[in-house]
């Protein structure tokens, strides 16, 4: 019954690399170039002296992990793009249900950037000083559920994009600007000022990248994230489901 | 080609207005969807320089100071060149539009300087970026010289025309590999105006060397804000950046004016004859 899903994904890492590996470089090296500075300023910050709950080995191997599961802590699918394309409509035609397809084709667009990039900066990381062992074997099942929201959450944006015509980029810059800050990918939660933390840890994107990586190194406990992420997936896969369905009707065929 | 180059200026800004009046709904979710993603890269930096008051050595309002600049040299950039792409011109070469230039009646350089003009809708960075810019300088509680914020301008400009030519310089493998590269441009600017808002202060010389000679992502807010405090980065000349804006301009050029005459002989077909792009 999975088989045709798999399929579907080894298709869609084939289209990703058909022009050779070598034009994944500039990912990779864009990806560095992020990772790099980031880790640096944990260094810079920790000389400060400043108390804030979490040690520099925990910044450092937060961001790096980060930067090793990236796709799957902030999923973005192309149906966005698509509807915006009008190939969207191409998912109706195929005899397998669309938001599988959606699922497995977006996890076949991750494999090439996994096996060329994350899987290397895991092997690299204790050269490094970095701990690429999670802290609690609770990390797995938060990472599945970040995974599951992200997905639900991506396909409310396609619904939006539905809604506003078409018009992709604008949904994608305002989840993209949501999900930097929001989602604690880029910024652990627990070193945000003001007493933040818990508000961020609530919101809905705070389920996403942030929560399993608070649990990878260790600075919350499972029992104050994981029942938060069940409820966000619940309440969201089902606003996904409606939406999307609702929105089904509206979708162009017809794109530039 | 001063009184042409304004006249065109004139005719996109009536088309921007034109546009904010025909669709107003669309038009003020571009410009809050522009904000948003502004300063949602910026936030994050000034909550951390909040919490760990400053950053290297920068204080919290100098670090806001830098930011500002930063979302200010976005807003520049949005405002003048982020219509038609001509900011992103990989994606115009990568989708076969080059011609669309081609057969206008004016030279290129003339058409890319003021075909991005969107002055309405493209400039909430700058408004806001200048906002945030008060907001720091108040708090910093300087003594400037008259002459400092002509010296911020061309701050501004400089690396305005920095971004550009890393642009134009990636773009020009969009000649050679369409689909693969026809959002190099994007990726380049994004990410280099992302790691752009990070203060290098009080990180390794060798990383903070790399960064304004190999990925000069230091120079789009880092050192132009050091200059403009009068404490430059290792006792480097102000004028650091305009040298390094010539030199990659030069090399823009050269890789630029090689692919087009490549793309010339070859062309791009991109596009299917019911309109969608293969």
């Amino acid at each position: 019954m999975l088989n045709k899903y798999f399929k579907t994904a080894i298709i869609t890492m084939r289209g990703k690399t058909n022009g050779g590996i070598i034009y994944l470089l500039p990912n990779v090296v864009m990806s560095l170039m992020y990772l790099l500075p980031l880790m640096f300023l944990w260094r810079v910050l920790a000389g400060q002296g400043v108390e804030v709950g979490m040690s520099l080995e925990q910044m450092q191997s937060y961001t790096y992990m980060n930067a090793v599961l990236y796709p799957m802590l902030v999923v973005q699918t192309f149906l966005s793009r698509w509807n915006y394309e009008g190939q969207a409509i191409s998912l109706y035609a195929r005899p397998v249900p669309v938001f599988g397809q959606v699922i497995s084709q977006t996890v076949g667009e991750w494999l090439p950037m996994l096996m060329v990039y994350s899987v290397p900066l895991l092997l690299v990381a204790p050269l490094f000083n970095i701990v690429v062992i999670p802290a609690t074997a609770w990390f797995t099942p938060s990472l599945l559920l970040c995974v599951s929201l992200g997905f639900a959450i991506d396909f409310i944006f396609a619904s939006v994009t539905v809604r506003l015509r078409g018009m992709a980029w604008l949904s994608h810059a305002i989840k993209m600007a949501v999900m930097s800050l929001f989602s604690g990918t880029m910024l652990p939660f627990k070193l945000l000022p003001f007493g933040l933390t818990k508000f961020f840890e609530l919101q809905p994107f705070g389920s996403l990248g942030g929560a399993p990586l608070s649990l990878f190194v260790g600075t919350t406990e499972p029992i104050r994230i994981i029942p938060i992420q069940i409820f966000w997936n619940i309440t969201l896969w089902f606003v996904a489901v409606v939406w999307f369905k609702k929105s089904k009707e509206r979708q162009v065929s017809y794109g530039g | 080609m001063a009184k042409q180059i304004l006249s065109l200026y004139k005719l996109y800004l009536k088309m921007d207005i034109a546009w904010l009046f025909r669709d107003a709904k669309t038009a003020f979710l571009m410009i809050i969807a522009d904000v948003l993603s502004n300063l949602s890269a910026v936030t994050g930096i000034f909550l951390l320089a909040w919490r760990f008051d400053g950053i290297g050595g920068m204080s919290r309002h100098e670090v806001l100071f830098m930011l500002a600049y930063s979302t200010i040299l976005t807003g520049i950039f949005q405002t003048f060149f982020c219509g038609g792409n001509t900011a992103h011109i990989s994606r115009v070469i990568g989708r076969g539009q080059l011609e669309h230039a081609f057969i206008q009646p004016l030279p290129l350089f003339v058409q890319w300087l003021t075909s991005g003009f969107i002055p309405i809708s493209g400039s909430s960075n700058l408004i806001s970026g200048i906002v945030i810019m008060i907001i720091a300088l108040n708090q910093l509680d300087l003594v400037l010289p008259w002459w400092w914020i002509f010296s911020l301008v061309a701050n501004l400009i400089i690396t305005t025309a920095l971004i550009l030519a890393q642009s134009y310089l990636s773009a020009s493998l969009a000649f050679y590999a369409p689909v693969q590269a026809e959002e190099i441009s994007t990726i380049v600017i994004d990410e280099f105006a992302y790691i752009g808002n990070f203060p290098l202060s009080g990180m390794p010389k060798l990383l903070q060397i790399s960064l304004i000679t190999i990925i000069p992502t230091g120079l789009l807010a880092w050192f132009p804000t050091l200059a403009l405090f009068g404490k430059t980065p290792f006792g480097i000349t102000a004028w650091y950046p305009l040298f390094f804006a010539i030199i990659l301009w030069i090399i823009a050029l050269y890789f630029f004016k090689k692919g087009l005459k490549y793309y010339v002989k070859k062309g791009i077909n991109r596009y299917h004859p019911m309109g969608h792009r293969r």
